[in-house]
């Protein structure tokens, strides 16, 4: 994932690559989505998120449709 | 000793896991396999072995070609496009999510500097703080690839 300056270098980028379906984040969704994703890596009791689990997270941040699906 | 030295593949790998958090926690940077196998005080084949089984299981990311970690996501191994200063120290991270994953994972605050990667590369810094982030007005995240394929190109993802 990568960072622009504005939604239009966002879509200037992804148009130059052929990358149609790319999408874009605010960056307070992005601190929320690392949050929930990467909090508890440096646990001892860690484990990796299910994909129901990481369906459920996408979700829960409003991040839905077939971009954000894992099967 | 091989990697056959291992009785329990699953007590090993999560103990060369937990080392490597530790090793982030301690010392503030990503472990050499060499740092890991003392710290467990296993051979290096061994090792090698758990390393190749935890990025199988996409716990982290080996340097192709090695057995040498290139990230325990969100930690970068070396120097990246992503600078993340957090909990005292400076960071690396492959990519955008990871650099704010790197505060994440270490429960603090984090600012992270970058560039916009369309062509005009203009310098970014983006400030993590509690649930508040500040940057410049209209600074966006794009992922180029969908969910399901992350794990092809985790690197470019």
């Amino acid at each position: 994932m990568l960072l622009f300056r504005s939604e239009e270098h966002a879509r200037s980028w992804r148009d130059a690559r052929g990358f149609m379906g790319a999408r874009t984040l605010s960056l307070e969704t992005g601190w929320r989505l690392a949050r929930a994703w990467y909090a508890r890596k440096l646990e001892p009791d860690w484990r990796r998120h299910t994909i129901e689990e990481a369906e459920a997270l996408f979700a829960d941040l409003g991040l839905s449709g077939d971009f954000w699906r894992l099967r | 000793m091989g990697a056959a030295g291992v009785t329990d593949p699953t007590a090993f790998d999560r103990d060369v896991r937990v080392t490597i958090a530790e090793c982030i926690r301690e010392r503030g940077a990503v472990p050499s396999l060499a740092e890991v196998a003392d710290r467990v005080a296993a051979p290096a084949a061994d090792v090698a072995g758990s390393f190749e089984r935890l990025a199988a299981a996409r716990v982290m990311v080996l340097r192709p070609g090695t057995t040498e970690l290139l990230s325990f996501n969100p930690f970068a191994a070396g120097p990246t496009d992503f600078r993340v200063r957090s909990a005292g120290r400076e960071w690396t991270a492959l990519c955008a999510w990871d650099a704010f994953g790197v505060a994440a994972a270490l429960k603090d605050d984090g600012v992270v500097r970058g560039h916009c990667a369309d062509t005009c590369g203009v310098p970014l810094e983006v400030r993590l703080a509690g649930d508040a982030v500040g940057a410049l007005d209209g600074v966006v995240m794009q992922f180029a690839l969908p969910a399901r394929d992350w794990w092809k190109d985790i690197v470019f993802t």
